[in-house]
């Protein structure tokens, strides 16, 4: 067992023993994983509410930080200054962060960690050997029966859909991950239809949004559907929580409240909101865009001087440079796709 | 640059890229991956990871937040 993995053993340990325990209540694999990832969800959600205000909140804002950066293009100082101003001015409260975000990939590898440990098998006859549960446990003597097979829903939890062979008997396995992909989708655009302000500051991320799916498919075929399967209960809940909130969080509605009548102030930004025409094919323009700006040779930096103590490579962040091909932020070293910004992951 | 600042980088966009329409959880300005692109490009692979780290661990519930730009100066204390 590698490192990493040793130091996550007693993780493994509780989240299996917690699905061993579920899987003797209800004595069938998705439902156990199902409760499973409900408790897990229950445990992390004081810490997605808290982020999730904080994120849509900076969402609100967003346009307002672009005026900024259009306005101070030239002046970094000046820019932070107003841009720390305008943080202080709407309260903006961050309580998530990058960190707990990144937090939830781990759990992800937990996640799979133990379904693949569950229906571990040894030997020329495929002999089932389950790890991180104890034997006594019905899900140990189950698993041993079937051969690690988590036969539920008409499927084996514990394989993934690119093993499977044949059409038909393929088939499941690719609606559970079509599926979670459109549940992660109406997760996705949820937080952003309430806000079409912000959304009509970035057509450009509005349009990735719709293809962003993709990118989760291609992982996702080559997981247990088990870990699927906890995928599609967690965005289920996501979308559950975000509604509540947007209903009863006090905070968020007062943001709804203001962002309906920046809505009545201004319908035209609206309209732009839509992606400007042909979608896929735009987006591959924009790909391909800036693939090319990519390989434009970069300016070599001038000691001029102008800017910071020592005025390294101040053409690269482009602070003096007129802008190429509009370019938004100054602060931006790369100027690969233009105008995108501002909504990115942190 | 060196081929790992500009392999870390490409990560780094691959990243943004597969965030792209969400909402950044970021607490400050400019977001993490941003600002992990641009210490990169400033400080070179090994410094700028280092920043990007310390960067990503002080984006947490009880750090602070605002406009947190990279140092033109590598330094690994606490700025101001």
């Amino acid at each position: 067992m590698s490192v990493i993995g040793q130091i996550l053993n007693p993780i493994f340990e509780a989240i299996a023993g917690l699905l061993a325990f579920y899987y003797g209540l209800v004595h069938d694999y998705s439902l156990a994983i199902a409760l499973l990832t409900i408790s897990v969800m229950i445990v992390l959600s004081p810490l997605t509410i808290k982020s999730t205000r904080s994120m849509l909140e900076m969402q609100r804002i967003q346009p307002e930080i672009k005026k900024i950066q259009a306005k101070y293009k030239n002046d970094k100082i000046a820019q932070q200054e107003a841009l720390s101003q305008l943080f202080k001015e709407n309260k903006v409260s961050p309580a998530g962060g990058c960190l707990p975000m990144l937090a939830q990939f781990p759990l992800l590898y937990v996640m799979y960690e133990v379904i693949r440990g569950l229906s571990n098998t040894v030997g020329p006859h495929n002999t089932a050997s389950p790890k991180y549960i104890s034997h006594t446990t019905l899900l140990y003597h189950n698993l041993i029966a079937s051969h690690g097979q988590m036969q539920s829903l008409g499927i084996n939890l514990s394989e993934t859909a690119t093993r499977v062979h044949g059409f038909t008997s393929a088939l499941p396995y690719y609606l559970v991950i079509a599926i979670a992909v459109v549940l992660q989708y109406l997760q996705m655009a949820q937080l952003t239809r309430k806000n079409p302000q912000a959304a009509a500051a970035n057509p450009q991320a509005q349009m990735l949004q719709k293809y962003t799916p993709i990118i989760f498919a291609v992982i996702y075929i080559s997981i247990p559907a088990g870990v699927n399967l906890y995928f599609i209960v967690s965005a289920l809940f996501r979308i559950g929580q975000q509604e509540l909130m947007y209903r009863h969080d006090p905070v968020l509605k007062k943001h709804l409240q203001a962002s309906a009548e920046a809505r009545l102030a201004g319908t035209e930004a609206i309209e732009h909101s839509k992606p400007a025409g042909g979608g896929f094919k735009a987006l591959w323009s924009s790909i391909k865009e800036s693939a090319e700006k990519e390989q434009e040779p970069k300016p070599k930096p001038k000691p001029s001087g102008d800017f910071g103590a020592t005025g390294r490579k101040s053409n690269n962040n482009g602070y003096k440079k007129p802008s190429t091909g509009g370019q938004k932020r100054p602060g931006q070293s790369r100027p690969r796709s233009p105008g995108k910004n501002d909504k990115r992951g942190g | 640059m060196s081929w790992a600042s500009s392999l870390a980088m490409r990560a780094v966009r691959i990243y943004q890229l597969s965030r792209e329409g969400k909402p950044s959880p970021c607490r400050y300005f400019p977001t993490c991956s941003q600002y992990a692109l641009e210490s990169y490009e400033k400080h070179g692979f090994f410094k700028g990871s280092l920043l990007s780290a310390k960067r990503i661990g002080r984006c947490n519930p009880f750090g602070s937040s605002g406009v947190d730009p990279v140092p033109e100066v590598f330094s690994l204390r606490k700025s101001k």
